[in-house]
């Protein structure tokens, strides 16, 4: 099962870091469960610049992959579960290891 | 129990500890009840309440915690509490040299509103004795962060732990050259030499990496002061996404934030020599802001809860996150620690 790009829902919609779970139902994949189908969607994403990240989330009392990629406007084709776990997808930029800027420049891209 | 029963506890706990702090402060001056009441997450999706108190009415809140929650109730009594600019330094001294006992949580806590000595401008400055969060680099590197004070088991040792980035310019510096505190884009210079690039987690471009790490070894001279504002931090936790966490860091100082995923594997970030790939990280985004910004690598980054360490920040991106404020990249410290065959000073 894949969902097309731009039919995609808000990057890990329903989420509320910090804040309150969305309802949920009482039982789902386990982090295990989840980190087994990560390691079998992975493979598949490895050499898309669009991904920067295949991870787990905790996603309505459960586990689910999160899909990290680089923006938005761009989203790779992605399943919308894997072996019942689901898929979750979240823009998160390009990730850079910076120290401190210069001093007397702005801050650099992190 | 689940996360939901676990702040439903803690809410219960919390309104029968506040008219018992009230009593106590009307009634009985040094009775005690310092406490402080949170979510404990255990992992792998079970939750309980953490109690942290100094005796008196304090404990009976952990006890009620423990009738209710059994062994979903994490309860310590912390001890005397002390303020925050009391912390006794300790000397780097010599191997296998006894040191004070760990010291408890300072009273009336730093928070990201009120950082007090964690404010980022106080650790930008020349600051001994040397403490987490501290600017510290590389004499080539404009700034990082002093992530923890550590001892390594191999020479019982006390060093300086950041990222290779920070303290080993990536690679580039040799052992044993010298490392600033502050960092040079701060005003250190060579009056301000704590120590030596020791051992390096060297950074791999044809397979994944999964720590950006390095020690500094420090001048027997040079004090530490290992507290944190949760006081100290020497145990570790695997981070669970939804985690609450905390950092003090040379940019942005005393920043709180949540974990948004882990086990994150193929991150590909930006160093000064190429794109290199994460396996195995943590996210977080800030919570009130960004988690942190550039200048803020090396920082620890713990479970103020607990006082465990989860993460060692190391990378951030522009964008994700509540509100866009970009997102926080971390290595799972245990691996840090592993690789580097050190423990966490107390």
């Amino acid at each position: 099962m894949s969902r097309r790009p731009g039919t995609l829902p808000p990057p890990e919609e329903g989420r509320a870091p910090g804040g309150s779970p969305a309802p949920a139902p009482a039982q789902g994949p386990s982090r295990e469960a989840a980190r087994a189908a990560k390691d079998r969607l992975a493979p598949s994403l490895a050499d898309d610049p669009r991904v920067n990240g295949v991870g787990v989330v905790r996603w309505r009392s459960a586990y689910a992959v999160r899909v990290s990629v680089v923006t938005q406007e761009d989203l790779p084709e992605v399943p919308a579960e894997v072996d019942g776990v689901p898929v979750r997808v979240a823009a998160v930029g390009r990730v850079v290891a910076t120290p401190a800027p210069l001093p007397g420049t702005t801050a650099g891209p992190l | 129990m689940d996360r939901q029963a676990a702040r439903e506890l803690k809410r219960e706990l919390l309104a029968t500890s506040s008219p018992l702090r009230a009593a106590a402060r009307e009634d009985a001056v040094g009775a005690g009840g310092a406490v402080v009441v949170g979510v404990r997450v255990f992992g792998e999706g079970r939750y309980g309440v953490a109690v942290r108190h100094s005796g008196g009415v304090g404990a009976d809140v952990g006890a009620r915690a423990r009738d209710l929650a059994g062994d979903d109730a994490d309860v310590l009594d912390i001890g005397e509490v002390r303020a925050l600019s009391s912390a006794a330094p300790q000397r780097v001294g010599a191997p296998g040299e006894e040191r004070p006992a760990p010291s408890g949580p300072p009273s009336g806590r730093a928070t990201p509103q009120e950082p007090g000595r964690w404010a980022a401008p106080v650790l930008q400055q020349r600051e001994r004795p040397l403490r987490p969060g501290l600017s510290v680099a590389q004499e080539a590197v404009t700034a990082g962060t002093l992530g923890a004070l550590v001892r390594r088991r191999a020479d019982g040792r006390t060093y300086a732990l950041s990222n290779n980035h920070v303290l080993g310019d990536s690679d580039r510096a040799a052992e044993g050259s010298p490392v600033l505190q502050p960092g040079p884009a701060d005003g250190g210079t060579a009056a301000d030499v704590v120590g030596a690039l020791g051992p390096v987690v060297p950074l791999q471009v044809a397979t994944p990496n999964v720590v950006d790490a390095a020690l500094a070894a420090l001048a027997d001279d040079v004090e530490v002061d290992p507290t944190y504002p949760v006081g100290a931090v020497t145990g570790t936790a695997v981070a669970d996404d939804e985690l609450v966490v905390e950092k003090v860091g040379r940019t942005t100082g005393l920043t709180r934030g949540v974990v948004t995923a882990v086990e994150l594997d193929g991150v590909a970030v930006s160093f000064p020599a190429g794109v290199l790939t994460f396996d195995d990280q943590v996210e977080v985004a800030g919570l009130d802001g960004a988690f942190s910004a550039g200048g803020d690598s090396g920082s620890l980054v713990y479970d103020p809860a607990t006082a465990r360490a989860v993460g060692l920040l190391f990378a951030g991106s522009q964008r994700g996150g509540p509100g866009g404020t970009g997102l926080t990249f971390c290595n799972p410290v245990d691996a840090v620690l592993a690789a580097l065959e050190v423990e966490l000073l107390g």
